[in-house]
């Protein structure tokens, strides 16, 4: 799957929501700490922690059908859905990569203005857990009218 | 159900991230404006497009919405159901007044519109950090 590097930047950088359901229809949701592309495989590994999410790890592992979110401070903004391949422990170098990124999102959201308290309540923690999904499609979210319109196939 | 500790993360200063689930069990997330404090069991979110969202919850009315407070970083997870929308009267009124103020502090003004309150009910509400 071939995806825009803008996109790519906002998907790996923004604030990250991955949601699910259940299989009586119950829909939830939290935050993510990080994600990992593969465009050789068309997958994306979402990185949460296990008890921060056990609703969506728990879906994920049953109805197996998530949807990843991440926006940026401008607005833009894309979803990804797709089917779970896996849900299991991260390796070394993606636990890494969680604490790259929370503090990274800690360090832009004190920028804008909020204390560093404010985000280390959500990102202060790190990722033990990788969803990781097939790039089945992606969809643009940015406010506007192209928002809806799928960017890939 | 609602307390005064969570009305801070409902004054609009922070966007709520929404999950539903249609009836065929896809799920799907997206951003809101707006989670306004209608009672203590009811909130209202800014219907601003016609999207996912809307037809998820006309197929099956509960959804996910993440709250955060900007006074002390706490976020909640509120599990809610949809009960109506509103297109006119006070709740509509204020709403559509703070979502052109928010528009205008985001550079979003002209895209951002309200088209209706809708109201769901808050079935449970679980500080999450």
């Amino acid at each position: 799957m071939e995806i825009p590097l803008n996109c790519q930047d906002v998907l790996l950088n923004g604030i990250q929501h991955v949601g699910s359901a259940s299989a009586d229809l119950l829909p939830s949701q939290n935050f993510a700490h990080g994600a990992r592309l593969n465009l050789t495989e068309s997958t994306l590994t979402i990185f949460v922690q296990k008890n921060f999410c056990k609703n969506v790890v728990r879906d994920s592992e049953t109805t197996k059908r998530v949807v990843f979110y991440s926006a940026v401070p401008s607005h833009e903004a894309y979803q990804v859905k797709g089917d779970v391949v896996s849900v299991a422990p991260l390796s070394e170098a993606d636990v890494s990569e969680s604490q790259q990124y929370c503090d990274q999102v800690i360090k832009t959201l004190t920028e804008l203005g909020l204390s560093p308290d404010i985000p280390k309540k959500i990102w202060g923690r790190v990722a033990d857990t990788g969803i990781t999904i097939e790039l089945e499609q992606i969809f643009n979210q940015t406010p506007g009218p192209e928002a809806g319109k799928p960017i890939s196939k | 159900m609602i307390k005064e500790e969570h009305l801070p993360a409902m004054q609009g200063l922070i966007p709520a991230c929404v999950t539903t689930c249609s009836a065929a069990g896809e799920p799907n997330a997206t951003v809101v404006s707006q989670v306004w404090y209608v009672d203590e069991e009811h909130v209202a979110l800014s219907h601003q497009f016609f999207n996912k969202t809307r037809r998820n919850i006309s197929e099956n009315p509960k959804a996910a919405v993440m709250i955060i407070s900007p006074e002390n970083g706490s976020a909640y997870d509120l599990t809610i159901s949809y009960e109506r929308t509103e297109t006119e009267g006070a709740l509509f009124d204020e709403m559509d007044m703070q979502l052109e103020a928010i528009a205008s502090m985001t550079g979003m003004s002209g895209i951002f519109k309200l088209l209706g309150a809708d109201i769901y009910k808050v079935e449970s509400i679980v500080q999450v950090a």
